[in-house]
């Protein structure tokens, strides 16, 4: 392996890269676009969802109860009209979540100590929503009357992550997620303009080796995926003040070893393809879509069948992911996420065997 | 000037039944795509795993513990003697929740006092983190009602909680509709994007502007296909969310009428990619990532109403947004044009302009 | 030692999926030899060629390169060779600089080294001064030399180049060939793949290739002796009716036109054309060129031409057809379009010639109506073209360079398509597509998608499709690029044909010597017409009694640019 000719290549990688605007706009914009995309707009908190109240009692205690839900942050007063149907057709046309009813002679019964009912639905369209709300909704209804309080008080601890900010948990999955998202698309996507544009059959017919070529294209996209990585983990970090419990630096370490088999993943595809088109197509469905759904990402992977948590598991994205959320919010140390690593770093070094079996010298 | 359209239109579907790649799209996001995310991503948090500290060890507290995992929410994980115990499962991700029940539990509530109960949930683990406080609440709140009411509060609050439209609270039929709905969005960006692009590229586009044709029949005519196969498609898609056991509850002929009008506003986005892109490649580079915020900014995953207020109000010109809202309205709850009558206004009016706009750029590219 | 073959290639073969796209070549290459390929556009030229750098595995038959296999030692062959392919192999977003310097690098040029051949090898291509440019924003003739220098950075004892001059205009076409001298005189050999059969007469030896199989192998010499007595020369002052009794002649392969009272004809037998006597000054039997031994050579076994029945001419219009004044075509500050005057009668059939960045195509694309004039104003049939286009386009039929056809359709598709895109009404749709496969000679369609068709067929398809509605006017850009002659002749008579008939025909062509086919010749530079008229007119002109096209081509350029220089 001569170090003159991979330099070369990975140096003339480098310059058309930088003179290709396409391509830092996807290396550098995209990841920030997706970063910011996600970390503002999804949110699985569930907090201030409109509820419309019909007090037909209109009691001090029917008021209380009203305020029990009002105070307790799941819910926000949406409307308190007096008609019950005003409120289905609310749920109906999707302005209101959650509908609460409190029928004429609540007071009365509850002071005679009369089973009291009181309904709440909920719309199911968004089951995660439905189910917590439904969960709330029921406790607090069981909590009421609260002259006496609860007997049983549950001192509820939330650890990692004690305001159970969902963005403090998006954001560790978004390093996983972006990094295999555009690493090996332009990796497998530089590789096949070149055999498109012909360009490949001047390195072909060379003294360069199969080894200065995939460690010539290895050595820019991995540099471009890690400065990927580094902004990506600063943008979360710094500009989002998703706190870091654990150590930085084994983020980055484990994040490199990540990266490496990002690109490796590109390769792999490109050795598959002969034109840009199928290399998009191929590694959006072998990258994207499985990092972006089957990851553990906003999915949890423990609720799919069986099938799909095999499917799952034959992807890298998942590891990192649990070793970055363990790092990142649980303050895990090599100790507790070494066996990410060590699938990851096998994973690596086979993707990379096949691509360099795979790769030939050749036309055809 | 029909004889030309009537050229043209043949064309274009002949071309699209015969790329494979098309056809592959086609098939693959009304059919497989959608029953592999509905059935994988179904989201049902169920059988959490518990971890229990017994300090107390008597009738009651056990029977808090049965409460706790008989259901389906929770199953119990192990015993476990003290919490340092617990902190390394619970790091290493073993663990989703833990429950402490101190020492003299039973005696306290016996007596009528107070009992804490120490819980702590995983939070790293936002799906569930959530739910298993939630959960943990409403359990114990219930619990608590039934066995500790005195004679005077025997009976309390009867909550009767009905879940409307998706009873069972799981993720499938939302999902099988907002991959219904993305599936139309993709395919209205992607096929007239592809088909006009495929002339710039081929060449054949300045072969095209040396005949008669016109600028709007070559328009209608690359438009045509998408509308007709994505409309078309509605009718085994119906099929397939039936045996998904998606509710039809509204009316099939409000569903085709607005999914020509979302279609419409997609169609527009793909001429605006083909305006600025000159191979397919290109094309669908930029018709995937730039769909991409829309994709996921249109309550398909989140809500809305959990998305700060100035994204909220930015999803207002989603037409993917609007369409979700009217899709499972129609579906799943029965809604019609009475109910939904805003949001389709806000479609038409919303693909009514982004056509227009297509329409100029298409015409002056030409 | 020094008579080992450079190249020994025996009963080489490739196949694709089913298909045999090399069948069966052999030859061998010496030290300091120039081996020509030679064939039309698919014929597997670049096929055979990467199996000789090594880069493509041969399905069958055995191959030596440098003394290496190229199956077993693929690496060797690799390293040692030069290898230039097809169209543009630099990477265009890097300097001429960078791109010499990426090919040194890896090809193991020696630093110390670098510095001179460099010096000497831009230089010789005359690029010293464009280092810092992208290649990019060179023209054609410079990235392909520069191309060539990349290739001879590392001084290879073999190089293997695959059309060297295709998109090279005549000028740098030259300055390309004497570097390759110059390579040669150092003692390398070369083997090249060309479809221009000219080149092939600058070789030691040639090789003839048709449809993946070899033809005819030799010296020029050699090739030519094979087609003695087969290729004659008739002097006549009445060469249409001549060339009417060589179409009849079912012994008669093909014939072209030359300077206005000669033409020469392509026999399949070695015997004179049986043709009257009255108005031919003279038939001599001349040494055949390598164009006629390729045609002589594929004419065997190919079914004679029929004659192509013409049909009543249309209504024909007085006065011209085409007929612009003044038209002038500015992009910003750089006039592509430079008061060009001229018209066109109908049934007449003017070539224009100029090289690349004359202004013909635009030209063209303006008398289309794909560009409005910035001055000046051009009619076809009476119809203005910047304010009446709809009326000329229903008029004119045009045929691209790239003979845009729909590859995913059929023929019968693309043929019903255009027609309807023309406004031919339903009812006559199936008659007219008869009409025009029979107008264009396409003898059975076939039901594949046009994109497998070969070149020749997909030319004739695209005539087709440009005349299914009867245009007044045809525009034909470039139609014979990369076609073999023989197919290239065949088309020249339909073009005849429906001159005939009363079409007006403008064509651009690379191939001079097709000029001689026109009525009248358009000559082009810089954007003006510099001359018109018909090719013994123009030769008068220069004063010159006998001469070719190319030599009228270049006489008048010659002329102009002295102008130039003198204003």
């Amino acid at each position: 392996m001569k170090l003159r000719r991979m330099l070369a290549f990975s140096r003339k990688e480098v310059l058309e890269i930088s003179r290709d605007p396409f391509t830092v706009a996807v290396a550098i914009f995209m990841p920030l676009v997706m970063l910011f995309l996600f970390a503002y707009a999804i949110s699985l908190d569930v907090e201030n969802a409109p509820l419309v109240v019909v007090d037909q009692d209109k009691s001090a205690a029917s008021r209380d109860l009203q305020a029990r839900f009002l105070n307790s942050g799941y819910f926000m007063l949406k409307a308190a009209p007096d008609d019950a149907r005003v409120a289905e057709h609310a749920l109906m046309r999707g302005e209101t979540r959650a509908a609460l009813f409190i029928p004429n002679g609540f007071a009365r019964r509850l002071s005679r100590g009369e089973p009291t009912p009181v309904q709440l639905i909920v719309d199911g369209t968004y089951a995660t929503t439905a189910s917590i709300l439904s969960a709330y909704g029921r406790a607090i209804l069981y909590a009421f009357p609260g002259e006496l309080r609860l007997p049983i008080q549950p001192e509820v601890r939330v650890w990692y992550n004690p305001q159970l900010r969902s963005r403090d948990f998006i954001v560790p999955g978004l390093f996983a997620v972006i990094l295999m998202a555009f690493p090996p698309l332009l990796t497998a996507l530089a590789v096949a303009r070149e055999k498109e544009l012909g360009t490949i059959a001047q390195i072909y017919a060379s003294p360069m080796t199969k080894g200065e070529f995939i460690a010539g294209k290895l050595l820019p996209y991995a540099v471009i995926a890690f400065l990927e990585l580094l902004i990506v983990v600063g943008g979360g970090l710094l500009w989002f003040s998703v706190p870091i419990r654990g150590s930085l630096l084994l983020l980055i370490v484990v994040g490199l070893l990540y990266v490496v088999c990002t690109v490796s993943i590109g390769l792999l595809v490109s050795t598959l393809v002969r034109t840009q088109l199928a290399a998009m197509l191929v590694a959006l469905i072998v990258t994207l879509m499985p990092a972006f759904l089957f990851s553990g990402f906003v999915y949890p992977i423990f609720t799919m069948p069986v099938a799909f948590q095999s499917y799952a598991s034959a992807f890298p994205t998942r590891y990192f992911l649990e070793a970055s959320r363990g790092i990142v919010l649980r303050g895990a140390g090599l100790k507790e996420i070494w066996a990410y690593i060590a699938i990851i770093a096998a994973y690596t070094v086979v993707v990379f065997a096949l691509a360099a079996w795979r790769f030939r010298k050749r036309i055809a | 000037m029909w004889g030309r359209i009537a050229g043209l239109t043949v064309k274009e579907f002949t071309q699209v039944l015969r790329d494979p790649i098309i056809l592959f799209l086609v098939v693959y996001l009304y059919s497989a795509e959608l029953v592999i995310c509905t059935l994988a991503l179904g989201f049902d948090v169920q059988n959490l795993k518990l971890g229990v500290i017994d300090h107390d060890r008597t009738e009651v507290s056990r029977t808090v513990i049965q409460e706790l995992t008989g259901g389906d929410n929770f199953v119990l994980a192990a015993q476990f003697a003290d919490m340092r115990q617990v902190e390394d499962h619970l790091q290493r991700g073993a663990l989703d929740a833990v429950v402490e029940i101190p020492p003299g539990f039973a005696r306290r509530i016996a007596a009528g006092r107070r009992a804490d109960l120490g819980v702590v949930v995983d939070g790293s683990n936002g799906n569930v983190a959530a739910r298993a406080r939630a959960y943990v609440i409403e359990i114990l709140a219930r619990f608590a009602q039934e066995r500790t009411g005195a004679p005077r509060h025997v009976h309390g609050v009867r909550p009767a909680l009905r879940v409307w439209y998706n009873p069972d609270l799981t993720n499938t039929r939302f999902m099988a509709l907002t991959m219904l709905a993305e599936a139309g969005l993709m395919l209205g960006v992607v096929l007239p994007a592809a088909a006009i692009v495929r002339e710039k590229q081929g060449g054949t586009i300045e072969q095209l502007r040396v005949t008669p044709i016109r600028a709007h029949e070559l328009f209608l005519a690359k438009i045509m296909p998408t509308i007709v196969i994505c409309t078309g498609a509605v009718f085994p898609v119906l099929l397939i969310l039936t045996l998904l056991g998606v509710p039809m509850r509204g009316s099939i002929g409000t569903l085709l009428v607005l999914t020509v009008v979302f279609l419409m506003s997609a169609v527009s986005i793909g001429v605006f990619v083909a305006t600025i892109t000159n191979t397919l490649q290109q094309a669908m580079l930029v018709s995937f990532f730039g769909l991409f915020p829309l994709l996921f900014l249109s309550g398909t995953i989140a809500p809305i109403e959990t998305m700060p207020g100035w994204l909220q109000a930015a999803t207002q010109a989603s037409p993917l947004r609007h369409y979700v809202d009217i899709v499972s309205g129609l579906f799943l709850k029965g809604a019609g044009i009475g109910e939904l009558w805003l949001h389709a206004v806000v479609l038409i009016a919303i693909s009514a302009a982004m056509f227009a706009g297509g329409w100029f750029l298409f015409k002056r590219q030409w | 030692m020094l008579s080992d073959p450079i190249v020994e290639a025996e009963g080489l073969g490739r196949r694709y999926g089913g298909r045999a796209v090399v069948q069966d070549v052999s030859f061998r290459v010496g030290r300091g030899e120039v081996f020509g390929v030679v064939g039309p556009d698919g014929a597997g030229k670049t096929t055979l060629l990467q199996m000789l750098a090594a880069i493509l595995t041969p399905s069958e038959g055995h191959c030596r390169v440098l003394g290496e296999d190229v199956r077993r030692r693929a690496g060797l062959v690799q390293a040692r060779v030069g290898y230039m392919s097809q169209g543009f192999s630099l990477y265009d977003r890097l300097t001429v600089a960078e791109n010499i310097s990426f090919a040194a690098d890896i090809r193991d040029v020696p630093k110390a080294a670098l510095a001179e051949r460099r010096t000497q090898l831009l230089a010789m291509a005359g690029l010293e001064r464009f280092q810092d440019r992208r290649e990019g924003a060179l023209s054609g003739g410079m990235r392909k030399k520069l191309a060539l220098c990349a290739n001879l950075i590392h001084e290879p004892p073999l190089l293997i180049l695959d059309e060297p001059s295709l998109g090279v205009d005549p000028l740098s076409r030259r300055e390309l060939w004497k570097i390759l001298e110059a390579a040669r005189a150092a003692g390398r050999s070369i083997v090249f793949a060309t479809s221009y059969m000219d080149e092939a007469d600058a070789s030691d030896r040639v090789l003839l290739l048709r449809d993946g199989r070899p033809l005819a192998m030799g010296t020029p010499a050699e090739l030519r002796a094979s087609a003695r007595g087969r290729v004659y020369r008739i002097e006549t002052a009445e060469p249409a009716a001549i060339e009417r009794e060589l179409a009849s002649d079912p012994e008669v392969i093909s014939f072209q036109r030359r300077s206005g009272n000669e033409i020469r004809a392509q026999l399949r037998t070695a015997r004179p054309p049986a043709i009257s006597g009255k108005a031919i000054a003279s038939i001599a039997a001349v040494e055949p060129s390598m164009e006629d031994v390729f045609t002589v050579g594929s004419a065997d076994g190919a079914p004679p031409m029929s004659a192509p029945q013409i049909a009543s001419p249309m209504q024909q219009m007085e006065g011209p057809v085409v007929l612009t004044e003044g038209v002038t075509r500015r992009f910003g500050a750089f006039t592509a379009v430079d008061k060009v005057s001229l018209s066109i009668r109908a049934g007449e059939v003017l070539g224009l010639l100029g090289p690349n960045g004359a202004g013909k195509t635009t030209l063209i694309r303006i008398l289309c109506g794909l560009l409005t004039p910035t001055e000046g104003r051009a009619e076809i049939a009476g119809f203005d073209v910047a304010h009446q286009s709809e009326a000329v386009r229903t008029r004119i039929g045009y045929m691209s360079q790239k003979f845009s056809l729909y590859p995913d359709l059929t023929a019968h598709e693309n043929l019903g398509f255009f027609g309807r895109a023309y406004g031919v009404a339903r009812s006559e749709l199936e008659s007219r597509i008869g009409w025009a496969v029979a107008r264009a000679g396409l003898e059975q369609i076939d039901e594949r998608p046009v994109g497998g068709l070969s070149g020749a067929v997909r030319q004739r398809l695209a005539l087709a499709c440009a005349i299914v509605h009867r245009p007044q006017v045809l525009f034909l850009d470039e139609p014979t690029s990369g076609v073999d002659p023989l197919s290239r002749f065949r088309f020249w008579r339909l073009i005849a044909a429906l001159a005939s008939e009363g079409v007006s025909i403008v064509v651009t062509t690379h191939h001079l010597e097709e000029a001689t086919f026109c009525d009248r010749l358009g000559l082009m530079m810089d954007g003006r017409l510099i001359a018109i008229g018909a090719l013994g007119a123009l030769m008068a002109d220069l004063g010159l009694s006998t001469a070719s096209v190319e030599d009228v081509f270049l006489g008048f350029i010659a002329r102009e640019r002295l102008r130039d220089k003198s204003t």
